[in-house]
């Protein structure tokens, strides 16, 4: 049955590779993955909107049965594990849900690059990334800060695996076919059973995470008021792992983890929601302290609303300066001489040689992407004079490629995407081609 | 993520930046010297098109990561971008309530192209890049302005 159920998450996985990403968006108002307590073992993982009621029984359950086989069959590395709605997930789920829910998790966890403050709270930040890729189109660098134990860390004595960072979701699922193997015979021996015990907590804290995660995703209000309603059930889950591992029982202590381990400080609330909410409290304080250095006199402001306000205003006297300074350049524009641009480029990189260097500014580079582009926007409306501003414009392009090839946009901008550049260019000239044909 | 704003080498991304923006401008140039009609409407246009490729260079320098340029992209593609012309409009409606931290973050998303729909704490994060490469667009353009009026 748990090989079954094995087989039909593999499938799931494999076949929700694509689309979830949307799902989970849009099932993400949803919320409350974790309903109540099923009583049949996997199959009836109640994701009702509901939720809340929770405990850590419901997740021992649920690992029991999911992790029964310990099965090192584990879903495809894809990245793109997708995050099954629970609607999609009618049955048969509650394992293949977690493991989903952890891999989607994982995927994104190890993408997290460090932030300090998170480093200080956690053994070792991951990212989000991809739940945020999948669901949110946000930037893959956003990071999201799960919290929860690293399942693959304590799997791994378990399963005999190590886990890379890009496996969390092999380890993930691992841990939990590790521990629930050892649930049952959660015993009183140190390392295992204690990391078994826990795992499932962690794995469940996870899971809420991840539910948390899109809680986020929707906004504060809706997060604060969905909040409260999945507090409930997780809160045991939580502090049972909280005080097993505050308590030091949990001999196997992953030293590091995948994902950011949030621990519930002294005198704290150690529901998972509260510790994600924390979390992502401090994320954001600290995203605002970034844009408190970033906007000029905002030093002495405290507050999230004033700073927001510092930060809008500053947003929009930048954007009226872009629009000013536009004005002032299309007046000024006539006087540009073909050779002061050159002269431009020189000022302008100054500090930066090795563009230049590289291109010396030879007159007879053509760039072979965009003269095609350039020659069939330029040639039908403007004759080709100007041998200085063709060059100058042929080694700008020549620098950029230059510059893309191994700037640190290198590594962010695929061909694809310098392809577009050029058709951006080529299209602003399309643009500017239009408008001049229209207007005049 | 300053650090990651900033691409812990902020050189490269703004020399890809000034270079975009100056190839745009060259590219302006050519097109205007040739009818070079000293109209305000005229300026008024030239001045839509240089703001254009500000944002398009800011854009490019910025990447696909980012969801602002990501949209500030499409939206040129399309030929239809709403931010710059939406400055003006926001210029004569500088009036906004702003309750709380909700509303803030509504009008912060109105002023982020692309922005709509992100939560906060990823609105932050692209409000931080943002503003890293605004600044250094605004330096380009005022470089350049300045060493055209000398």
């Amino acid at each position: 049955m748990d090989s079954s159920q094995k087989d039909k998450g593999d499938d799931r996985l494999s076949y929700h590779g694509s689309d979830i990403h949307g799902d989970w968006r849009f099932s993400s108002p949803q919320m409350s993955f974790f309903g109540p307590p099923p009583v049949t073992e996997g199959d009836q993982m109640c994701y009702s909107s509901s939720s809340s009621a929770m405990a850590a029984p419901f997740g021992r359950r649920l690992w029991e049965t999911a992790a029964n086989s310990q099965s090192p069959v584990l879903p495809p590395p894809a990245l793109d594990m997708p995050w099954n709605p629970p609607a999609a997930m009618p049955d048969g789920g509650g394992a293949l849900f977690s493991r989903n829910g952890a891999g989607i998790f994982l995927h994104g966890l190890s993408q997290f690059p460090a932030d300090p403050p998170f480093v200080e709270r956690a053994s070792r930040p991951s990212s989000f990334n991809g739940f945020a890729a999948g669901g949110m189109g946000s930037p893959s660098s956003g990071p999201r800060v799960v919290i929860s134990g690293a399942h693959s860390q304590r799997s791994n004595p378990t399963s005999g695996r190590a886990p890379p960072k890009n496996d969390d979701r092999h380890d993930h699922e691992l841990g939990a076919g590790g521990h629930q193997e050892e649930n049952p015979s959660s015993g009183t021996t140190a390392g295992d059973p204690s990391s078994a015990g826990l795992l499932p907590k962690k794995r469940k804290r996870g899971n809420q995470e991840v539910v948390l995660e899109p809680e986020q995703t929707t906004g504060d209000a809706q997060r604060s008021v969905e909040a409260p309603k999945e507090n409930h059930g997780n809160k045991m889950v939580d502090e049972r792992k909280n005080s097993s591992s505050e308590h030091g029982k949990d001999s196997a202590e992953p030293p590091k983890e995948d994902y950011v381990h949030v621990r519930a400080r002294r005198g704290q609330a150690t529901n998972s929601h509260s510790l994600a909410e924390r979390v992502r409290r401090e994320k954001i304080s600290e995203r605002m302290k970034f844009l408190q250095d970033l906007v000029p006199g905002c030093s002495k402001v405290t507050g999230k609303a004033v700073m927001l306000d510092e930060i809008i205003n500053y947003v929009q006297s930048l954007q009226r300066q872009v629009e000013f300074l536009s004005m002032k350049l299309a007046t000024v524009n006539p006087h540009l001489d073909f050779n002061i641009e050159g002269l431009f480029l020189k000022e302008i990189l100054q500090s930066h040689s090795v563009p230049m260097s590289s291109i010396g500014f030879p007159p007879q580079i053509a760039p072979p992407q965009l003269h095609p582009g350039q020659s069939s926007l330029v040639q039908p409306g403007i004759p080709r004079t100007g041998n200085p501003s063709d060059a100058l414009r042929r080694a700008v392009n020549a620098q950029l490629a230059a510059v893309t090839t191994y700037g640190e946009s290198a590594n962010q901008i695929p061909s694809a995407w310098a392809e577009e550049l050029h058709n951006i260019q080529v299209g602003a000239q399309d643009f500017h081609g239009s408008h001049l044909k229209a207007e005049r | 993520m300053h650090r990651e704003a900033l691409a812990g080498n902020p050189n490269p991304s703004r020399h890809l930046q000034a270079l975009h923006f100056l190839g745009a401008l060259a590219r302006i140039n050519k097109l205007r010297a040739r009818k070079s009609p000293p109209s305000r409407r005229a300026t008024a246009l030239g001045g839509r098109r240089i703001t254009r490729a500000a944002y398009a260079a800011m854009a490019v320098a910025a990447g696909p990561r980012r969801a602002w340029s990501r949209a500030i992209l499409l939206g040129l593609r399309r030929n239809s971008i709403a931010k710059p012309f939406l400055i003006k409009k926001r210029i004569l409606k500088p009036h906004r309530e702003l309750r709380d931290v909700g509303s803030r973050a509504e009008e912060l998303r109105r002023l982020l192209p692309g922005a709509r729909r992100m939560e906060f704490g990823s609105l932050l994060d692209e409000t931080l890049n943002y503003i890293h490469h605004l600044t250094a667009q605004v330096g380009i353009m005022q470089k350049i302005a300045d060493s055209l009026c000398k």
